[in-house]
């Protein structure tokens, strides 16, 4: 693989694929693999389902390449593919689940401003319950939004919702947190 | 643990691709997607602004507007008259145009109400301008659209319009694009401004059936403006009247 593939954008990395030169799509499945294993982490249990959504995620994303807009971002379309393999996953097997690393407590606790003085542990495993029970449609961009730091655009391009609908879901979303952390 | 995984899965998948296993769909396969979804889209809005065209066309020329002027008799007669399929096939096409145009390029991003302008806009737009051209008109005296637009033309339950073909003592014969219509014009109420019709002329009525015979509450004249969509499907030459029977 040449070197030269780690300075490059993905977007330029992903026309060179197209091209031809299919090997360096790995370089790609390094840069995505441990962002994308800790999203789809957030809808399955199973570590084995985890790894067989992963590696659909990266077959369609190489077979769809053509269909990946060059000017836009590929961050987003992946995400995109992932969100859905997930979503899929989670239909066909009628379960929702939620986990979140060690150390997103922190995260949630910082960005999303709960101001709940509990210890991590706690306060992990409460966000976590809380998120839960968060409805789907305002789950989905709080997680985007607060723990893979997504920007509206990039969350937009992911749920295909208007920009719009995105911010108006976070606030919604984050109050609905608040409230469900409270009780 | 954790790095050897993720060696393991990009070694899988690069295997696969170099093996021929797991292949680039082809560029012209996403392009005929996407020029077909597009075609659709502009194939649905051209439909939709023809009925828009259609619908304008209608209701400025036939007979449904007319009987709104007879106040509150005439709104049954507007009502039975009423061109539900044309108004229901352009409501669907501005539906199914929406949904198509939501799922080209980056519509997504777009709020329903945004899109929804957009859509509506472009309709009523080059609709407006297909009018402007007498499209509608043209659009509506081809056969194939009788079945479409002309199903009750003229004739309805509590309301008929057609040329005067016959005058007697208190009976209009009165010529639909279906057939004669025997009009009662006993209980009609003859104001100052409106005399008894003369043949040949246009007339708008409301009353009700009674066997084979139309008693009419209120008449009135067809201006030149009115009734376009009727008069073309009116047979130009006055035969034998023929009671039809009901």
């Amino acid at each position: 693989m040449p070197e030269t593939s780690n300075n490059q954008s993905d977007e330029a990395i992903l026309v060179l694929v197209r091209n031809g030169e299919s090997e360096l799509y790995g370089e790609i499945i390094r840069r995505y693999q441990a962002k994308l294993t800790r999203y789809i982490r957030r809808f399955t249990t199973s570590e084995t389902a985890n790894e067989d959504i992963l590696q659909d995620v990266f077959i369609k994303a190489y077979r769809n390449l053509f269909d990946f807009d060059a000017n836009r971002s590929f961050s987003s379309w992946i995400y995109r593919i992932a969100h859905n393999e997930a979503i899929n996953h989670c239909k066909k097997f009628k379960r929702e689940a939620l986990i979140l690393d060690e150390g997103e407590w922190e995260i949630a606790d910082d960005r999303l401003e709960l101001g709940i003085s509990i210890d991590k542990k706690e306060g992990a495993l409460r966000i976590r319950r809380a998120l839960q029970k968060l409805k789907e449609k305002y789950r989905e961009p709080v997680v985007l939004y607060f723990f893979e730091e997504k920007s509206y655009e990039e969350i937009s391009d992911i749920l295909h919702v208007p920009v719009s609908t995105v911010g108006t879901l976070i606030a919604r979303g984050k109050t609905k947190l608040k409230i469900i952390m409270q009780e | 643990m954790e790095e050897k995984k993720m060696h393991n899965l990009e070694n899988i998948i690069i295997a696969d691709i170099k093996s021929g296993k797991v292949k680039l769909r082809s560029r012209y396969l996403f392009l005929s997607e996407k020029l077909g979804l597009g075609s659709a889209v502009v194939l649905t809005v051209l439909l939709a602004a023809l009925a828009f065209t259609v619908v304008l066309f209608y209701f400025v020329s036939a007979d449904s507007r007319n009987y709104l002027e007879f106040g509150n008799s005439g709104i049954w007669a507007f009502l039975e008259s009423f061109p539900f399929q044309p108004v229901i096939t352009l409501i669907l096409l501005i539906f199914l145009a929406g949904r198509l145009l939501s799922l080209t390029g980056r519509a997504y991003a777009y709020s329903f109400g945004k899109l929804s302008i957009i859509v509506l806009v472009i309709i009523f737009f080059s609709g407006s301008i297909f009018a402007f051209a007498n499209l509608g008109e043209k659009i509506s005296s081809k056969r194939y659209m009788k079945s479409f637009m002309h199903f009750r033309l003229g004739e309805h339950g509590r309301g008929i319009a057609g040329q005067v073909v016959a005058v007697r003592e208190n009976i209009l014969i009165v010529r639909s694009p279906r057939s004669d219509i025997m009009v009662n014009t006993s209980n009609v109420n003859w104001r100052r401004d409106l005399r008894q019709p003369e043949l040949g002329v246009f007339i708008i009525a409301v009353g009700q059936w009674q066997g084979v015979e139309f008693f009419a509450s209120h008449i009135k004249l067809a201006r030149p403006k009115d009734l376009r969509v009727l008069r073309p499907h009116i047979r130009r030459s006055i035969p034998e009247f023929v009671p039809k029977v009901k």
